[in-house]
């Protein structure tokens, strides 16, 4: 490997890693396939319930997952690691730090993907959204992550370019918050190899839930995006960036207080009012940076529009930008208190987040793609009216799934909150708006239907491409002369006059001072909190019970299979305080009342009604019929059938793992809950599999899954309500 | 709501991080010229093994 | 367009504006995209304007970098290119071990760097061919350039030759000019990295405690609300003890001279804010102010960043201008090839040195040999040639018209004539007082309103509702009344002036002199090189009835030989009048040219004679006579320049009485006067540059334009110098605005952005003390509490900044 060799001159020959460029250009191509076929899959789901096959693999619960992780680890990932490959080592003149470290982290990186792929169908997931795999992938995510900045920052330090470009410090960018947010989203503690509870619960796993939530998409799916915009925009259009001062300054005001957004995916729920007013001021105030970057990149075509044309790169990238534009204003609208309360769990934020994925990822990675192949296997591309093709199919299928959505979340949400001239709900039961929206649901999927065409049509084009290329493309050596040490110009240095001294002490006392306050003050604050929050939340009355008290063995094992399932992809845990939302569904959900959730369960979806305050409500004997088929007990649902729940044996062998696992993190488990646990459970089973066949089911229920199912069922929402349940 | 003391700190903590990174690149003079590196990005990288004429 | 264009162009650069020829005829030269003279077009090959883009064409074919064409059509440039230069220059000089040690500067690992400023950059293209440089020059290790400067740093080992690297930029078109005080220029660049680290951490710390300040806002209480505050305030410490000094320095300067600047009133109200504020967080009572505060400081570090860097660029623009200015010598050696070529500034007196036609006189000398003319315009303000032979003094600032001069060398550099007004001018005898600008002036009433209101808001909050009321209020009518606005008024409107300005290729050196040029009331104009075009041409042309075809004929003929200054501007005069074919020039016998006397011959059997009659009041004046017989009467001056009248009677329609103030004679400067109606009290002629600056000393608000360096004196001591393109180095320094482009257009353009640009400063005052006023009241009924606080003061300061940026309709039509 040709480490650079000194030259007289102080010129040092190099070569650039192009093979690692093209393993992650096929691999983006490839998962983007994927990623696209999911998504058109679980669309038809939606539209038509029986594609779910009635089996486990393929239920919607498990394939949503399956298609978020796909597009945006696996196609996103992929894309923005094969943009940083190769654009580093030009911004910088230097081969990668290490060849080893780059395989590492391809192959890595898509064991992870197959890994995750095989897991998420079997149903061994988190449930917490954009995080759901279970911890041993999470700690595989953290190592090859860590070896790619490794990787990335070796890389820097042996750079023969002395300036960092722009894009560089959007990648740096990248890598440390994200390390930053997955770990500390993913801390759990593991019960079983493919089960773990989270350290958080309830509101505050809610709160970093979507402090990850959102910095996944911040740092994950725009940071790298803007680095790949700023390096291949101008390469494409063969201009230099409009401004290149508004480029940085619009990097670092993003990242001086970007760490702040997350609230708005939790407004109007159980999160401390000021907490929400400053997501929503926050993110409002997102515009500014996001708009400075749309400029910055749309204005580079400044006196070549014209080129547009005929160039389908250009195409792509304008298009993509502009998408960027639309999402980032749609956004802070949409976390506007007011807005957010109609568009809150409808599709318009699958419209949002589609614009966003397929617009401005998609694009832009497509716009790259086409510009990178032919310069890495050293041939034209096969045909540009393709590729053109390719563009125009893709714009039709957004525009499509945008519409369709857009019209689908505005119909629910106005749908929900209807009142009649007498205060009463118009549309009382939920399967109406349901109903109303399933055609939507088909032009969305023939939209999706375009756009994975278009991608189709890529591959074949990509594929001609590379197999027409010349075989023995030799390797290009590169010259760059060494960077040299800043020289001390002999003025400066004697310029340290006591004047100069003293300026600078004034620097190191504040930054010394804010790092020691600030630690100072975690350690003393904290403390004092984390005591307060289990007193003041869920206090002891005078009868030695807890208002909210922990689920029961059969009802935490329920809440597994709830969670295995996937149902908070389509149900939420979270009444808001509105009218239209108490009529619906019963008081509005305190933030108490899920202290002992482990991962919360509020959702942030509603294609099925909310299901916060759903215990007691229908008798054991409905939710049995239900779960075996629900179009039996609501005509019209687009709900898939469980008839696996009826048949599969309840494992309660982990059972005891599980409480001494809650207990440890802090859920009042007695020592005699623990022994008695499986016991306990049993006894509950049964009296519920008795109560069930008195209405007619068949015998040996006890000892099934849907039994634990019901259990938890039937315990949400019961501590709070007056009502008195079993 | 405890959880603000685990995130605020961190928030604030990679803020600064970048702050310090920012304040340790003008120091050293990654941005005195603003001009340049718009332009140096345009520049075709092509192989100079064909380093043959450097004799000219 | 980016910001780049700010740089104005410096002479030698060509603006190709839209030619009129027809386009069939209109071929671009394939090098540097200029219009190709008809002769040199040729129909198979590339045609190129001039040998030089040839040569380097030639060059960059040979050596494959063919790319520089496709680079610079797709990569977009930035001005047309110049055409490259001729003159082939071996650049020794730069090897030379005592110039070494002035220019050339460590660069670490042993090497050396030196910085050149190297004219005829323009786009990426010329980025990628100079820092390719290493690659065919094994004597260079690395060159980098800086597009905004149009500065590159060539690194060379020691062993390595400066010179090899200059030849190849000046064979590649771009002219080397060795730049000194490099370490000036890190010192000043480390400085804004210092400024602008201030910026940076205060910006940071304002976002995340504006963040903090809306939790509270938004309705955290209790503990909350106590923990955001101490975080604010832990926050607000970097802002108030690194953040906010440069405040605290200007203000301490401020109150050592005994004046209340702008300063004082913002130090007055951070440190108020900052104690009350620390205090109520204390009692756990009463509201927090650190994000106005430290909003306060941001925006003003910014405000003052962007004025300094529109400032810097506008000087750094006329500092490379001097660079133009002659640096390299041709000198004697003792032993072999007659001349080598040495830096200026190593010439010792007695050293004798060669000066060819149209290359400035560099010292003060007597002429060993030769004979020729000077034109002393730049010196003393003389617009005649003046014929110069062996054993008379020259003097450093002349320029060589005609033939080659050996002077030998009496005084070199600073001991010259014209090295003793420069050192006059840098030492700032001349120097005028500087003004204490609008803000300062009403800043010192502010400090004594903001101060007497506060004590009155105290004394009536405590009287009706107790003093912690009174003290809440009066500490929200310190903050709120806080100037920033105010503070951002001047520095906003004049560095959006300044910059536009320089865009248009008129350089104001800063604040000071905008406001000076605004207020400026009578103008005094130099005669040559501002009203008159500067070079020698026909005045008047008056021939004897019926024989003017035969005059012009013969005047032709005669002249056409000869390279006196009075024969070159005959022939220029007669060839743009078209009047005979350029191939049908007479034949002339026994041709003879007697210097100073004027030349005869015979033309077709006739003898003419062309003779120069006695400079009379008139200027110089030249008879053709026919066999003895006069027949033509030919007078010559310094033409007027066109449109000079038009723009007169614009500049005095616009309030400013013209005056002539020159150095010329009588003649010509009376003729110029009638020419433009000034009357005979405004006009000065033979004046000396001591009475000039004497007499423009006397004018309150005399706004004087100038360009040689007899104006120098005069310039730094006018209430407003401005200096003119192609004028000399010194009076470039001594101005406090540079106009790139000649003559009096630009002076009127100059004072309306001038004048515009304080309308508008006036208009961002008006809006400061409107919220001010809006402020205080809202204070003294108790309103202010930091939610109002924080609204306020970054609505006011973008209310300054859009009024900043908008300007008036007169400063947007001039100043695009």
């Amino acid at each position: 490997m040709l480490k650079g060799a000194a030259d007289t001159a102080g010129l040092e020959h190099f070569k650039y890693d192009d093979a690692i460029v093209k393993r992650f250009v096929v691999a983006t191509v490839l998962w983007g396939f994927v990623a696209f076929l999911a998504g058109v899959l679980i669309a038809t789901q939606l539209a038509s319930w029986k594609l779910n096959l009635g089996l486990p693999w393929t239920s919607f619960g498990r394939l949503r997952p399956l298609h978020t992780n796909a597009a945006i680890f696996a196609f996103a990932g992929n894309a923005v690691f094969a943009g940083i490959y190769y654009s580093t080592q030009r911004l910088l003149k230097a081969r990668m730090f290490s060849d080893a470290l780059s395989k590492f982290h391809f192959w890595g990186w898509q064991g992870i993907i197959v890994a995750a792929a095989v897991t998420l169908v079997l149903g061994f997931t988190t449930g917490k959204e954009y995080a759901e795999l279970e911890w041993p992938i999470d700690i595989a995510i953290a190592v090859v992550w860590v070896a790619f900045g490794v990787n990335f920052f070796g890389t820097l330090v042996r750079r023969r370019e002395r300036h960092l470009y722009v894009s560089i410090w959007f990648y740096i960018a990248t890598i440390v918050t994200v390390a930053i947010l997955h770990i500390v989203n993913s801390v759990s503690v593991p019960v079983t190899f493919w089960k773990s509870y989270p350290v958080y619960a309830g509101v505050q796993d809610a709160l970093v839930q979507w402090w990850y939530g959102h910095n996944a998409v911040a740092f994950f799916l725009t940071t790298p995006f803007l680095g790949l915009m700023y390096y291949f925009m101008p390469k494409a259009a063969e201009r230099p960036v409009y401004s290149y001062r508004l480029s940085i300054i619009h990097f670092w005001s993003l990242v001086f207080i970007y760490i702040w957004a997350g609230p708005h995916h939790l407004l109007y729920t159980a999160l401390p009012e000021w907490a929400q007013t400053l997501g929503m001021v926050f993110s409002v105030m997102l515009i500014a940076p996001s708009w400075g970057g749309m400029i910055n990149g749309l204005l580079t075509l400044r006196g070549a529009w014209d080129r547009l044309r005929t160039d389908p790169i250009l195409k792509f990238l304008v298009a993509g930008i502009t998408f960027y534009g639309m999402a980032t204003f749609e956004g802070p609208m949409m976390s506007i208190k007011s807005v957010n309360l109609l568009a809150h769990y409808t599709d318009w934020i699958i419209a949002h987040v589609h614009a966003g994925a397929l617009g401005w990822n998609g694009f832009i990675t497509f716009g790259m793609i086409y510009w990178l192949v032919p310069r890495l296997w050293k041939t034209e591309l096969y045909s540009v009216k393709l590729a053109t093709a390719h563009f125009w199919l893709g714009f039709l299928g957004i525009i499509l799934y945008m519409a369709s959505m857009y019209v689908s979340g505005i119909t629910q949400g106005l749908m929900w909150r209807a009142l009649d001239g007498s205060g009463r709900l118009a549309y009382p039961d939920f399967v109406e708006t349901v109903v109303r929206i399933v055609p939507l649901y088909w032009v969305r999927m023939v939209g999706g239907l375009l756009f994975l065409s278009g991608s189709v049509l890529m591959i074949y084009n990509l594929w001609l491409t590379i197999a027409r290329a010349p075989k023995e493309a030799k390797e290009e050596v590169f010259a760059a002369p060494a960077l040299h040490p800043l020289p001390v110009p002999a003025l400066i240095a004697a310029d340290r006059t006591p004047h100069r001294m003293l300026e600078g002490l004034p620097m190191v006392f504040t930054v010394l001072s804010v790092l020691a306050i600030l630690v100072g003050s975690f350690i003393e604050i904290a403390p004092s909190f984390l005591a307060h929050d289990y007193v003041e939340a869920n206090p002891v009355r005078a009868d030695g019970q807890r208002r909210i008290k922990p689920y029961t063995g059969l009802e935490l094992s329920g809440r597994d299979i709830y969670v295995r399932e996937g149902c908070y992809v389509c149900h939420s845990q979270m009444v808001r305080p509105t009218q239209a939302e108490t009529l619906r569904y019963g008081t509005f959900s305190r933030a108490e009342e899920s202290v002992y959730d482990r991962p919360f369960q509020w959702g942030s979806k509603r294609t099925g009604p909310d299901l916060a305050r759903v215990g007691g409500k229908y008798p054991d004997f409905w939710h049995f019929r239900h779960m075996a088929d629900p179009r039996e007990m609501v005509q019209g649902s687009i709900m898939p059938a469980y008839p696996w729940l009826l048949k599969d044996r309840l494992d309660l062998s982990s059972l005891e793992r599980k409480l001494k696992v809650m207990r440890s993190l802090g859920v009042p488990y007695s020592d005699h809950d623990i022994e008695r646990a499986e016991v306990e459970a049993r006894a509950q089973a049964l009296e519920i599999a008795r109560g069930l066949e008195s209405s007619g089911t068949p015998q040996g229920m006890h000892e099934k899954e849907i039994v634990a199912l019901i259990a938890y069922l039937q315990r949400l929402g019961r501590d709070f309500t007056s009502r008195s349940g079993k | 709501m405890s959880v603000i003391t685990v995130m605020l700190p961190l928030a604030l903590l990679l803020g600064f991080g970048f702050t310090a990174a920012f304040i340790w690149m003008a120091a050293k003079g990654q941005y005195d010229d603003l001009e340049t590196p718009a332009y140096r990005l345009l520049l075709e990288e092509e192989p100079a093994e064909t380093g043959s004429q450097r004799k000219a | 367009m980016p910001a780049l264009d700010a740089r104005i162009q410096g002479p030698g650069f060509m603006s190709v504006g839209v030619s009129a020829l027809p386009p069939v005829l209109q071929v671009a030269c394939a090098h540097c995209g200029s219009r190709v003279a008809r002769e040199r077009v040729r129909a198979a090959r590339d045609s190129f304007c001039c040998e030089g883009c040839e040569a380097v064409s030639g060059i960059l074919r040979s050596r494959g970098l063919t790319g520089y064409y496709s680079l610079r059509e797709r990569g977009g440039s930035l001005r047309r290119p110049a055409p490259a230069p001729q003159l082939d220059r071996s650049y020794a000089y730069l090897d030379d071990p005592a110039f070494r040690k002035l220019y050339a500067s460590d660069a670490g690992e042993g090497a050396l760097q030196m910085a050149f400023f190297a004219e005829g950059v323009h786009c990426a293209a010329c980025v990628w061919l100079l820092e390719k440089l290493p690659e065919f020059v094994p004597g260079v290790r690395s060159v980098s350039l800086d597009l905004g400067s149009s500065t590159a740093v060539v690194r060379v080992p020691p062993s390595g030759s400066f010179a090899e690297a200059a030849r190849e930029f000046h064979r590649l078109g771009y002219r080397p000019h060795p730049v000194r005080g490099t370490e000036q220029e890190e010192l000043q660049a480390r400085e804004n990295r210092r400024m602008l680290i201030r910026v940076g951490l205060s910006g940071a710390c304002t976002g995340n405690i504006m963040l903090l300040a809306f939790a509270v806002y938004g309705g955290a209480d209790g503990s909350w609300a106590r923990l955001f505050n101490w975080l604010s305030f832990v926050i607000f410490l970097p802002v108030l003890f690194h953040g906010a000094v440069p405040f605290y320095q200007e203000a301490w300067r401020a109150l050592r001279r005994r004046q209340i600047s702008i300063d004082v009133p913002i130090v007055l109200g951070i440190a108020v804010g900052a104690a009350a504020s620390f205090a109520n967080l204390l009692s756990g009572s009463g509201h927090v102010y650190f994000d106005s505060l430290s909003a306060l400081v941001f925006l003003l570090l910014s405000s003052r960043y962007v004025m300094r860097r529109a400032q810097q660029g506008a000087l750094h623009s006329t500092k490379l201008l001097h660079f133009l200015a002659p640096s390299v010598v041709r000198r004697k050696r003792v032993q072999a090839p007659p001349y080598e070529e040495i830096s200026m500034d190593l010439l010792q007196p007695g050293d004798l040195i060669e000066v060819r036609p149209s290359e400035p006189v560099p010292i003060d000398g007597i002429v060993t040999s030769g004979r020729s003319h000077l034109n002393r315009a730049l010196l003393t303000g003389e617009s005649d040639p003046v014929a110069v032979g062996a054993g008379e003094t020259v003097f450093a600032g002349t320029v060589n018209l005609d033939s080659v001069l050996e002077i030998r060398v009496q005084a070199s550099g600073y001991a010259t004539r014209l090295g003793a007004i420069l050192r006059a001018i840098e030492t700032g005898q001349g120097r005028k007082a500087p003004i204490v600008n609008l803000t300062d002036r009403i800043s010192r009433y502010f400090v004594a309103v903001a101060v007497a209101l506060a004590g009155a808001v105290f004394a009536w909050g405590a009287w009706s509702s107790g003093w912690q009321e009174g003290l809440n209020r009066a500490l929200a009518m310190v903050i709120v009344t806080c100037p920033c606005a105010l503070a951002l008024a001047t520095p906003l409107a004049m560095s959006v002036a300044i910059g536009r300005a320089s865009r248009q290729g008129m350089l104001i050196k800063g604040a000071d002199a905008l406001e000076r040029l605004a207020s400026a009331d009578s103008v005094y104009l130099d005669k040559t090189g501002t009203l008159t075009s500067g070079e020698f041409g026909v005045l008047e042309w008056s021939a004897a009835a019926g024989r003017e075809r035969e005059a012009e004929r013969a005047a032709l003929a005669l002249e056409a030989r000869s390279n006196h200054p009075v024969a070159r501007a005959i022939v220029r005069h007669l060839s743009a009048k078209g009047a005979p074919e350029a191939g049908a020039i007479a034949e002339v016998h026994d041709f003879q040219e007697r210097l100073g006397r004027g030349v005869s011959g015979r033309i077709g059997g006739v003898a003419y004679e062309l003779r120069q009659a006695e400079p009379g009041a008139s200027g110089t004046e030249v008879v053709l006579s026919a066999g003895g017989e006069t027949i033509a009467r030919i007078a010559l001056g310094d033409q007027l320049r066109e449109g000079a009248r038009e723009a007169v009677e614009r500049l005095r329609a616009s309030g400013l009485e013209p005056a002539i103030l020159s150095g010329d004679a009588e003649g010509p400067v009376a003729r110029v006067a009638a020419a433009l109606g000034i009357p005979a009290d405004k006009t000065h002629a033979r004046a000396t540059p001591e009475r000039k600056s004497e007499l423009i000393r006397g004018e309150a608000r005399a706004l004087m334009v100038g360009d040689g360096a007899n104006d120098a004196a005069a310039l730094s001591s006018a209430y407003v110098g401005v200096a003119v393109h192609g004028g000399m180095e010194v009076s470039l320094r001594a101005a406090d605005a540079y106009l790139a482009r000649p003559g009096v257009g630009p002076v009127l353009e100059l004072v309306t952005a001038a004048r515009e640009s304080m309308k508008v400063v006036r208009r961002n005052l008006a809006f400061s003390l409107v919220y001010n006023v809006i402020g205080g009241g809202a204070a003294l009924l108790g309103w202010v509490d930091p939610l109002f606080a924080a609204v306020l003061m970054p609505l006011s300061a973008l209310t300054v900044f859009v009024s900043s940026i908008a300007g008036t309709r007169t400063m947007r039509r001039a100043l695009r």
